[in-house]
């Protein structure tokens, strides 16, 4: 009697509450952390998503200027018309882009283009690849390519 | 007294705070699983429209590259007296190349795979003094490329 | 008595306690919604455009480089495309990109075809030897160079 006295007097909603809240913020604490988790997830993959979709609209464009002009210089002038003066060493181009790929140099993506160039009989066959960086990761590469006839490209 | 004590409620009534969580993960769970699922769709429709691209252009690059071979074929046989009989013999090394004699010159037909459904389609015709002009540059489906079928498009007659 | 004064300033104590743990589980809780709502918000505007913009971006494109021909009407807003004895015509209209399939000898018209896109914009240029083409989704504008 005096021990079921003891349990009466001790089990208090007001314990119960306490305990309950104490619990509850438990739970609540580990699922956050994974719930967190998920969406820190998701929020990175998203963004390498919309970076990487810039750089291939950005790529496409390029690619097709190039492959009509079989020119770096006039490719990038023609997509980036605000680049004056774009370094260059030994048919390697560096250009600074921000993530939605304009021309930027505190952006966080850079495109790196190296040209290769092989004199056929009759005219030039020009590669280029294009590969879109990030500090940690390449976003996208592509490869393309121009074909300028002896003559110059008017022979198309 | 003692007995009234007991019984007196202090703060919210049990229960109420489990509800909550229960309802908040709910949300949280629904609105990460969203988050994820819109991401993961977004990133695999880039991927695909990026390996689209660089197939694109690999077969454009293919594509060049047999023009070029082409062009060459056309520059030695325009020293030979005969252009289009040693044109003709000449493109007999590139492969995959089909030669047609047309008014305008001869006209060269050849294709590079993108993937397994499409291909890319070439043709480039030569005149006598060996230029070129290109005639079709254009993507096609192989399934439209091997029946030779169109798309069925009513044009107002019954 | 003194031991129900006792009680009750325990019992104070211990309601202020678990008020206190209330708030902070409550406060957590909205915080958490809050940024889980702008998380998904953010996400879902990226998903948007993905589907929005870059999608009739590469649709245009890749529309362009498998027709026989092309040509530009309406103001840079309608692209009339043959090949195989169809006219494709792809246009903007009241806020979406529109196509509309119609035999290769009828008259072009941006009346009548199926919604593709919703878009803010749509423009075709001609920029030397390419076509530029320009949409608009939610205030940010794309583009990107087709040759011709």
């Amino acid at each position: 009697m005096n021990i079921l006295k003891t349990v009466t007097r001790k089990f208090r909603p007001v314990n119960l509450f306490f305990t309950e809240l104490i619990l509850v913020l438990l739970f609540f604490s580990i699922s956050a952390a994974v719930i967190l988790k998920i969406f820190v997830s998701a929020d990175r993959r998203s963004r390498l998503s919309s970076e990487k979709e810039n750089a291939m609209l950005c790529a496409q464009s390029i690619a097709e200027a190039y492959s009509q002009s079989g020119d770096v210089g006039k490719a990038l002038k023609a997509v980036f018309p605000e680049s004056d003066d774009i370094g260059e060493s030994g048919g390697n181009y560096i250009v600074p882009l921000d993530e939605k790929c304009r021309m930027s140099t505190d952006g966080g993506v850079l495109l790196e283009l190296a040209e290769d160039r092989e004199k056929t009989a009759s005219g030039e066959l020009l590669r280029l690849t294009l590969t879109f960086k990030t500090e940690n990761e390449e976003l996208y590469s592509l490869d393309c390519s121009a074909y300028i006839p002896a003559g110059g490209a008017d022979n198309e | 007294m003692n007995k009234k004590g007991h019984t007196r409620r202090v703060g919210a009534g049990v229960g109420y705070v489990s509800v909550m969580l229960i309802f908040a993960v709910i949300c949280l769970t629904i609105f990460a699983v969203l988050s994820l699922k819109a991401a993961l769709s977004n990133e695999s429709f880039n991927e695909r429209s990026g390996d689209f691209l660089k197939q694109y252009y690999a077969a454009d690059s293919l594509a060049k590259e047999t023009l070029s071979r082409l062009n060459d074929c056309a520059h030695e046989a325009q020293s030979s007296e005969l252009f289009e009989e040693s044109f003709e013999e000449a493109v007999q090394s590139v492969e995959g190349v089909t030669l047609k004699r047309t008014p305008a010159g001869l006209s060269a037909s050849y294709s590079a795979a993108i993937n397994e459904r499409q291909i890319l389609s070439v043709t480039v015709v030569f005149n006598n003094e060996g230029k070129y002009t290109i005639e079709q540059w254009q993507s096609q489906d192989v399934l439209q490329e091997d029946s030779g079928s169109h798309l069925g498009v009513w044009d107002g007659s019954f | 008595m003194k031991k129900y004064k006792n009680k009750t300033l325990g019992d104070t104590i211990s309601t202020i306690g678990s008020m206190l743990l209330f708030l902070l589980f409550t406060g957590c809780l909205l915080i958490m919604i809050a940024v889980a709502a702008g998380a998904y918000s953010r996400i879902s505007k990226g998903f948007d455009k993905t589907f929005g913009a870059s999608a009739s971006l590469r649709y245009i494109s890749n529309k362009l480089k498998s027709a026989e021909s092309a040509e530009i009407g309406e103001n840079g807003t309608a692209l009339y495309l043959k090949s195989d004895g169809v006219l494709d015509i792809i246009y903007f209209k009241d806020g979406a990109l529109y196509e509309n399939n119609l035999s290769a000898d009828a008259e072009p018209s941006t009346e009548g075809g199926s919604k593709i896109f919703a878009l803010g914009d749509m423009n075709i240029s001609e920029d030397g030897d390419l076509y530029k083409i320009t949409v608009m989704f939610n205030n940010e504008q794309n583009f990107t160079y087709i040759r011709r």
